[in-house]
C-alpha cells in the first residue's frame, strides 16, 4: 500500500449470493483488497449460513462513511450491519512475533521461535528447542503436543530410537532428540510437514543422520527397518487410527513403548474399548480435553494430572 | 496432522506471487495468530508461475495456530478482463458497455473456473459467467 498512516475498512455482513455482486462493486470503486470471514470458533459460522461476512481496505482519503451504507442500499442489501473503523497501519510480523514468544513446554524444555533467542525469561538451565511455527501442526501449544513431550521426559531414556508417526512440525521426534534420544525418525503424509520439520533441525543444527523426516503413512509400521524403535508416538486422530488399525495393532503388540494423541475427551470411551477389544494394555492421562494412551515397559511415577477414572 | 480442530476459516483475494504482509492479509491474519511471513513466503512460491492473476485462497487456522490453505482458480471477473482485455468494469453496468464476450470466450472461462463454481454442468456455469460479465458492463454475443 502507499504511506499513510491508516486506512478504512469497511465490513458487512451480506447475503451469500450477493456476495459477488459486492465485492465486484467495491472493488471497481476504489477497495485496495478484502478478505471474507468464513468460520471463527465462537463467533460466527457462515459457512452454514446464508450470510457472508466481507472485510474491505480503502485508502485514507476514500470518503468511506458516506460510501459504504450508500453503496449497499444501492445493492439493494440491507446496511444495518455495516461497519466502518479507520484502522492504524501496523507491524503485522512484529504484532505476530509478539504474540508468540519463548514457553515451557516442561519445566526443564522451552519451545524458543528464531526471533526470541534472547529472551530472558528462558531458563539458563533450560534446553531449547528451537521451532518455526507455521504450516505443520505442532506449534507446542496444543495440549496433545505437551502431553507427549511430558511423556517424552519421563520415559525416554538416554539413547533410545524414537519413530514418530505423523510428525508434523517435527515437535515430537524434535523434543525427543533434546532429551536424549538416538536415531530419531519422523514421518508425515503431507510434504509441506516433511520440509518444515527438516528445516526445524536445522535449527537445532541436527543433520539427517542425526534425525531423519521422511514423507509417508501407516505403511511404514510394517517397514522392519523402523520396527525396532524403542519408543512409537502418534499424535494423530482416532479415525486415523482407525483407518490403519491392522498396521498400528502389529506394532503396538510389538513396541516397549508407545504413546497415542490427538483423542479428544468424548472419544476416550470408544477409543480405550478399540484397544481392549484388541488386546492392547495400557494407561491414559487427560489434559485440557485431550488424551493420552500410553504403554511403557517399567512403571514409573504417573506424568501430568491425574484424573479419577 | 494431529487434532486438527479449525477455529478459524478465511477466504482472500491476492495477486499471484504478491503477498505482503500490509492488509489484507496482515488485518486478515494477524488477529488469528498465524505465522503471516511463512503464509506470504508459501502463498508467493505457489502462486508464481501464474503472475498477473488474482487467486482466490482460502486459509484454515488450527487450534495451535498452525494453518493450511488451498488456492483456486482467478475470480470470474479477473478471467473476463483477461479475456477481453480489459482494464476496469463498467461504472453503470446497465447503461455503458465496456466490452463484449464471444461464445467461445464465454466457455472457456466457465470451463477454467468450474471446478470452484455451484454448478451441475458447462451450461448453468456459462450463465453464471454471463451474469457477471452483465455486472461489469460486458455484453456476451449469442
Amino acid at each position: 500500500m502507499n504511506s499513510s498512516k491508516s486506512f478504512w475498512q469497511i465490513s458487512a455482513k451480506v447475503p451469500k449470493e450477493s456476495a459477488s455482486l459486492v465485492e465486484h462493486f467495491f472493488l471497481e470503486a476504489g477497495a485496495e483488497g478484502f478478505y471474507e470471514l468464513l468460520y471463527q470458533e465462537g463467533v460466527t459460522d457462515n459457512l452454514n449460513e446464508d450470510n457472508t461476512t466481507l472485510f474491505f481496505f480503502f485508502p485514507e482519503a476514500f470518503p468511506a462513511r458516506a460510501f459504504a451504507p450508500m453503496a449497499l442500499a444501492a445493492l439493494g442489501i440491507d446496511s444495518n450491519t455495516v461497519v466502518v473503523e479507520r484502522i492504524g497501519f501496523s507491524d503485522y510480523i512484529k504484532a505476530f512475533e509478539d504474540s508468540f514468544r519463548s514457553f515451557e513446554l516442561t519445566p526443564t524444555l522451552w519451545l524458543v521461535p528464531p526471533w526470541d533467542e534472547d529472551n530472558l525469561q528462558i531458563p539458563q538451565t533450560a534446553r531449547r528447542l528451537r521451532l518455526r511455527p507455521g504450516l505443520a501442526f505442532g506449534t507446542g501449544k496444543h495440549p496433545t503436543s505437551r502431553l507427549m513431550i511430558s511423556f517424552l521426559e519421563q520415559n525416554l531414556l538416554p539413547g533410545n530410537s524414537v519413530f514418530d508417526l505423523g510428525c508434523g512440525s517435527g515437535i515430537l521426534a524434535l523434543s525427543a532428540k533434546l532429551l536424549g534420544a538416538g536415531k530419531t525418525l519422523g514421518v508425515d503424509v503431507e510434504q509441506i510437514s516433511v520440509d518444515s520439520a527438516t528445516e526445524n533441525a536445522e535449527l537445532n543444527q541436527w543433520s539427517t543422520t542425526d534425525i531423519q523426516f521422511l514423507q509417508g503413512d501407516f505403511s511404514f509400521l510394517n517397514d522392519e527397518r523402523y520396527f525396532t524403535a524403542d519408543i512409537f508416538l502418534a499424535n494423530i486422530l482416532p479415525q486415523i487410527f482407525r483407518q490403519n488399525l491392522v498396521h498400528l495393532l502389529v506394532y503396538l503388540r510389538s513396541a516397549k513403548i508407545w504413546a497415542l494423541s490427538g483423542i479428544a475427551d468424548h472419544q476416550q470411551q470408544s477409543f480405550a474399548e478399540l484397544l481392549t477389544d484388541n488386546g492392547i494394555n495400557f494407561e491414559w492421562e487427560l489434559k485440557e480435553e485431550w488424551l493420552i494412551f500410553y504403554s511403557r515397559e517399567a512403571k514409573r511415577p504417573a506424568i501430568g494430572e491425574r484424573f479419577s477414572e | 496432522m494431529a487434532a486438527k480442530k479449525v477455529i478459524t476459516q478465511i477466504k482472500l483475494q491476492i495477486p499471484a506471487g504478491k503477498a505482503t504482509p500490509a492488509p489484507p492479509v496482515g488485518t486478515a491474519l494477524g488477529p488469528q495468530g498465524v505465522n503471516i511471513p511463512e503464509f506470504c513466503k508459501q502463498f508467493n512460491a505457489r502462486t508464481q508461475a501464474q503472475a498477473g492473476s488474482i487467486i482466490p485462497v482460502v486459509i484454515t487456522v488450527f487450534s495451535d495456530r498452525s494453518f493450511t490453505f488451498i488456492t483456486k482458480v482467478p475470480p470470474v471477473s479477473d478471467l473476463i478482463k483477461k479475456a477481453i482485455k480489459l482494464d476496469k468494469g463498467s461504472a453503470i453496468p446497465h447503461k455503458e458497455k465496456v466490452g463484449n464476450l464471444s461464445q467461445a470466450e464465454l466457455e472457456s472461462i466457465a470451463k477454467t473456473k468450474f471446478p470452484d463454481l455451484n454448478a451441475n454442468d458447462i451450461d448453468a456455469a456459462k450463465k453464471i459467467v454471463a451474469g457477471t460479465a452483465r455486472s461489469m458492463g460486458v455484453t456476451v454475443s449469442e
